[in-house]
């Protein structure tokens, strides 16, 4: 191995590494998990035409443009020198059988998909963005989309990096504006452009209406858009971002929203002093949110069950969901002796903190978190 | 080893209570000594703390052989000291200085309500400890923390998982914050158990206020001690409040269902009525809720 060869994969390891910290996270700033996958241009690009705005800001538009005006220059140079996942799917290269398992490229069908899908609103396929795709490693092991890394890996050992050579969207996209090949690639893949144009735009219109919608709809972390659930690209920096480790992966549901992230109080709670979640989200599926527009967000409202609960059904002195409210949102109606608890929808925020604390278990949890979407704010009270 | 001599102390002070009540009411009245408690008042936190340390020791301190002291604060929420949800740090800072001075060794167990993290440094109490070196223990995440004990006079409450270190110490102290609570009417001392144990939730699923005044029963402090200096009196127990008050008081007795009555009382005119639990305590003869028993020694700082 040459010197420089040499170099250049310590360079490319200590990359990987450091893509590896960042996704994983623990003492760093929260920011941090959002670097790896707000680095795609593939996903800036597509998130701002799915929702018709420059959602991303100045400082965080600044590194994809950077890549996109880099390979003008130099082509895919980000794939050979900087991809983490890249870096990870060429490690067994040395141990590969060098099989054809899939013979034809599909990267141009998949890049112009997520375009074409992108422009009519729904950026389908996103969640395959080699960045986005990395970036889940942080969370570890999971079923669905977390399962691409270690399929990928498997399969390199068969036929060497064949998700960078033949179906990634991104190093695609970076083969297209170079300025020495772009037209060629273009021209040699145009039958996958007008398919990419077909399915694309048919998926968009067709796929929200595929698979059941879930009966239980699912509570999004604050800053959550209406559209949450179709341009999440399931990086899961949320995920990995949330101290209180409620957000969780959603099984079920309709189709765009498969695999998405949702709430979950059975562990825990949204904490009152927490918008760790909104800083870390690369496609503006949530949006940044200061700490004081966090705490004046309603993700959702609590609702009683009178039927299990301790004071209204059983006479007890209970009222554990007032105790744990951080708002206040529990007013107290007196039946006699007994205090029972009545939600103020005006103040609730839908944290969790109620249905969390209930200590009712003669028919389970009293009260239940139920979804606000689109999230609403309240003025003036916080 | 020291669990054992704090259930056969239990078991004596029963059987002293049987054998009084059932003497004539008269006599019980007359030879009972009357229950100490001390109301210090004063607009310097420090300075009332300080009255009231050296109170504790010119009155027997921590007991004579005393090594270890297990000081149960509140430390629950992510609440700032302004707001009253948590033992104000500014008391707790006196306390720390002064026992560890007089030679005895002091953890701070809490199960919070909120997570650790988050409420022990915002209620102030974790930078205390961490300036005196004492250990601040989250009983929600240290493992094998709590030990099952039987509590003889219980009425509802027959066991409850303890945590080891009240069990473990020569001397307990009890320092809760007074304050309003929805549950509870107040919480200030004998409520403030519930966050030594594991099964607090099924006290509300079994009765509450009778399994507040069963679990006193057992769990009897050598000093109890009450923040009074600002209280909420509405959205307790985590606030924040609108309607604070700001006795600027620290309570002190040996009895911790007088603590209660006397600081219940800056709350409500008739404490027994409005709070069940101190009802209860009067009928099972936990401690002294009649204030005509008391000797209150109230002292301006
Ligand atoms: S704001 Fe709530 S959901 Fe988001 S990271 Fe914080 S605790 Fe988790
Ligand atoms: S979800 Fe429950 S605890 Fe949270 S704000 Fe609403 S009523 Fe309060």
């Amino acid at each position: 191995m040459s010197k420089v060869k040499a170099s250049r994969t310590a360079v490319r390891l200590l990359l990987l590494a450091a893509a590896l910290f960042f996704a994983i996270g623990g003492p760093l700033p929260v920011w941090l998990k959002r670097l790896i996958p707000a680095l795609s241009p593939l996903t800036t690009v597509a998130e701002s035409i799915a929702q018709r705005a420059g959602y991303a800001g100045f400082f965080w538009a600044l590194p994809p443009l950077t890549l996109l005006v880099l390979a003008f220059w130099k082509g895919r140079f980000f794939c050979q020198h900087l991809c983490p996942l890249g870096t990870l799917y060429s490690l067994p290269q040395k141990f590969s059988l060098k099989k054809k398992l899939l013979p034809i490229r599909l990267n141009a069908l998949i890049f112009w998909l997520v375009m074409f899908s992108s422009v009519f609103g729904l950026p389908a396929l996103l969640f395959l963005d080699p960045l986005s795709t990395f970036n889940r490693i942080g969370i570890g092991l999971t079923w669905g989309p977390g399962l691409l890394v270690p399929a990928f890996l498997l399969l390199s050992f068969f036929q060497p990096q064949v998700w960078c050579t033949h179906l990634c969207p991104l190093g695609y996209g970076f083969d297209l504006v170079h300025r020495k090949t772009g037209k060629q690639v273009f021209n040699r893949d145009r039958r996958q452009f007008l398919a990419g144009l077909g399915i694309g735009g048919a998926a968009a219109l067709i796929l929200p209406k595929v698979g059941k919608k879930s009966a239980n709809p699912s509570v999004l972390p604050p800053g959550a858009t209406v559209k949450f659930a179709k341009t999440c690209t399931r990086c899961y920096a949320c995920v990995s971002a949330c101290p209180s480790k409620i957000i969780r992966i959603k099984s079920g549901g309709g189709l765009t929203e498969l695999s998405m992230p949702e709430l979950r109080f059975d562990h825990g709670i949204c904490e009152e002093f927490c918008n760790r979640c909104s800083q870390v989200c690369p496609t503006g599926a949530i949006r940044t949110l200061t700490q004081s527009q966090k705490h004046s967000t309603q993700i959702g409202i609590a609702r009683i069950e009178k039927e299990k609960c301790l004071a209204w059904a059983d006479n007890e002195y209970c009222m554990v969901c007032d105790e744990y409210c951080s708002y206040g949102a529990i007013e107290t109606e007196w039946h006699g002796e007994i205090a029972c608890p009545v939600i103020n929808q005006k103040l609730c925020r839908g944290c969790g903190g109620c249905e969390n604390a209930c200590p009712a278990v003669r028919a389970g949890k009293a009260l239940l978190i139920h979804p606000l979407n689109p999230q609403t704010t309240i003025e003036g009270k916080s | 080893m020291q669990k054992l001599s704090r259930r056969n102390f239990v078991k004596v002070g029963a059987v002293g209570t049987a054998v009084l009540t059932s003497g004539s009411k008269a006599l019980f009245a007359e030879e009972k000594p009357k229950t100490d408690v001390w109301v210090f008042k004063g607009p310097d936190n420090r300075a009332l703390m300080e009255k009231c340390m050296e109170t504790i020791f010119a009155n027997g301190g921590f007991g004579a052989n005393a090594k270890t002291v297990a000081l149960k604060v509140n430390a629950g929420w992510e609440r700032t000291p302004e707001q009253g949800a948590n033992t104000h740090p500014e008391l707790v800072d006196v306390f720390l200085e002064k026992a560890i001075a007089s030679g005895v060794k002091v953890v701070m167990p809490e199960l919070p309500c909120k997570k650790a993290e988050l409420a022990f440094p915002a209620s102030g109490l974790q930078q205390v400890a961490d300036k005196h070196r004492v250990k601040m223990i989250d009983l929600s995440t240290a493992k094998n923390t709590f030990e099952e004990v039987e509590i003889p006079e219980g009425k509802t409450l027959k066991k409850e998982k303890v945590a080891r270190d009240f069990l473990k110490a020569d001397a307990i102290v009890n320092m809760p914050v007074a304050k309003h609570h929805s549950g509870g009417k107040l919480t200030i001392c004998m409520k403030n158990w519930m966050g030594a144990v594991e099964g607090r939730k099924m006290w509300h699923v079994n009765g509450l206020h009778q399994c507040i005044a069963d679990f006193s029963s057992f769990m009897k402090p050598t000093w109890a001690i009450v923040d009074a200096t600002r209280c909420m009196t509405s959205k307790g127990p985590q606030g924040p409040s609108e309607d604070m008050i700001y006795p600027q008081q620290v309570i002190l007795s040996k009895d911790q269902v007088a603590a209660d009555t006397v600081a219940a009382m800056l709350f409500h005119s008739d404490p027994l009525a409005a709070v069940n639990y101190l009802a209860i305590a009067r009928d099972m003869n936990i401690g002294e809720t009649d204030i005509k028993r008391m000797n209150i020694h109230r002292i301006t700082v």
